[in-house]
């Protein structure tokens, strides 16, 4: 007769966490008393496992009463009204941020587009406008006429300025033909 | 059936281009006007009824002439850069160049008057011209009188 086997021995061949080896010569060495350990163990087993699967039931039974409850909270509860925005009206303001970006961008051309006399008078090229005159001083454009070269040729003359209807001068080309008049 | 949504922003587009690019400069350095032909004289007589507009011509030294009379009245286009020539009554030729429109607004213009077989009467007048103000050229023997040339300009 062998003698009894301590139970962490047993409990480790009931776990199967022997090798297969071990397992086999433990089993081929377990005496009655060994067996009734092993028959405990398994019952103990069977009654854990029982426990356990009423205890899930107990829990999914909750969850499903509680989950009930909140959706019909929810259901009993007011729910904000939605607004549905048609693809059209999407489109549309689509095309009115377009046409804003499209009007932006139209005015920042003019802006960098305008046109701009770069050229300044120079004794070169006399005629080119003069250098911008600070805007405390350009008030408005002279008004009437003045003479700026005359070359009479052949003849004598005088220019000078009368007044117009509103005061503004107004040149006068005289050409005194002399001789030549007579002629 | 319906507009697509981005037709519109393309014509708004396309719109703002437009105004944003700069005008043609053939189109800012063209200007209208006028030249007209008096003959003044100073024995008594009437003075044009057309003329009654001119107050420069009532003043001195126009005052000395006694009779206007309006020969000719033309209507003129200048284009900058451009000789525009015109018949005077004594045979010569008038010829008008606007060498260009100056930032101001004002005009910058030359003025000969050509004869056919002879030296330039007058071979060059430069006058700088606000728009709707005339200039004169006077002197011209011409009829028993004496021509006043009225030149004026406007957009």
């Amino acid at each position: 007769m062998t003698s009894p086997r301590p139970h962490d021995t047993l409990q480790t061949l009931y776990d199967g966490e022997l090798t297969d080896g071990e397992a086999a010569e433990l089993r081929a060495s377990v005496g009655d008393e060994d067996r009734a350990v092993l028959m405990g163990l398994a019952r103990l087993s069977e009654v854990v496992r029982a426990g356990a699967g009423a205890a899930e039931e107990d829990i999914a039974g909750e969850s499903d009463a509680l989950f009930g409850r909140i959706h019909a909270e929810i259901k009993a509860t007011p729910q904000p009204r939605l607004s549905v925005i048609q693809g059209e009206r999407r489109a549309r303001g689509g095309a009115v941020a377009f046409v804003g970006l499209a009007i932006a961008a139209a005015v920042a051309l003019a802006f960098f587009l305008r046109p701009v006399d770069t050229r300044i008078a120079t004794p070169e090229d006399p005629e080119a406008p003069a250098a911008p005159a600070p805007a405390e001083h350009v008030l408005e454009a002279p008004q009437g006429t003045e003479v700026v070269q005359v070359d009479f040729g052949q003849h004598t003359g005088t220019y000078f300025e009368v007044p117009g209807d509103r005061g503004q001068p107004l040149a006068v080309v005289w050409i005194d033909e002399g001789a030549e008049a007579l002629q | 059936m319906r507009a697509r949504p981005g037709g519109g922003a393309l014509v708004a587009l396309a719109l703002g281009l437009a105004l944003a690019a700069p005008a043609p400069a053939a189109a800012q350095n063209r200007v209208r006007g006028e030249v007209f032909v008096v003959l003044a004289k100073e024995t008594p007589g009437t003075v044009d009824a057309r003329l009654e507009g001119m107050a420069a011509l009532r003043r001195p030294p126009f005052d000395s002439f006694r009779s206007m009379e309006l020969l000719q009245r033309q209507p003129v286009q200048l284009t900058a850069g451009d000789n525009r020539d015109l018949q005077l009554p004594n045979g010569r030729t008038l010829r008008i160049r606007l060498q260009r429109v100056m930032p101001d607004g004002r005009f910058r213009v030359e003025v000969s008057i050509k004869r056919p077989t002879r030296p330039d009467y007058l071979p060059l007048l430069q006058v700088m011209a606000s728009p709707g103000d005339p200039f004169f050229v006077v002197g011209q023997a011409h009829d028993g009188g004496t021509l006043v040339i009225g030149i004026r300009l406007t957009r």
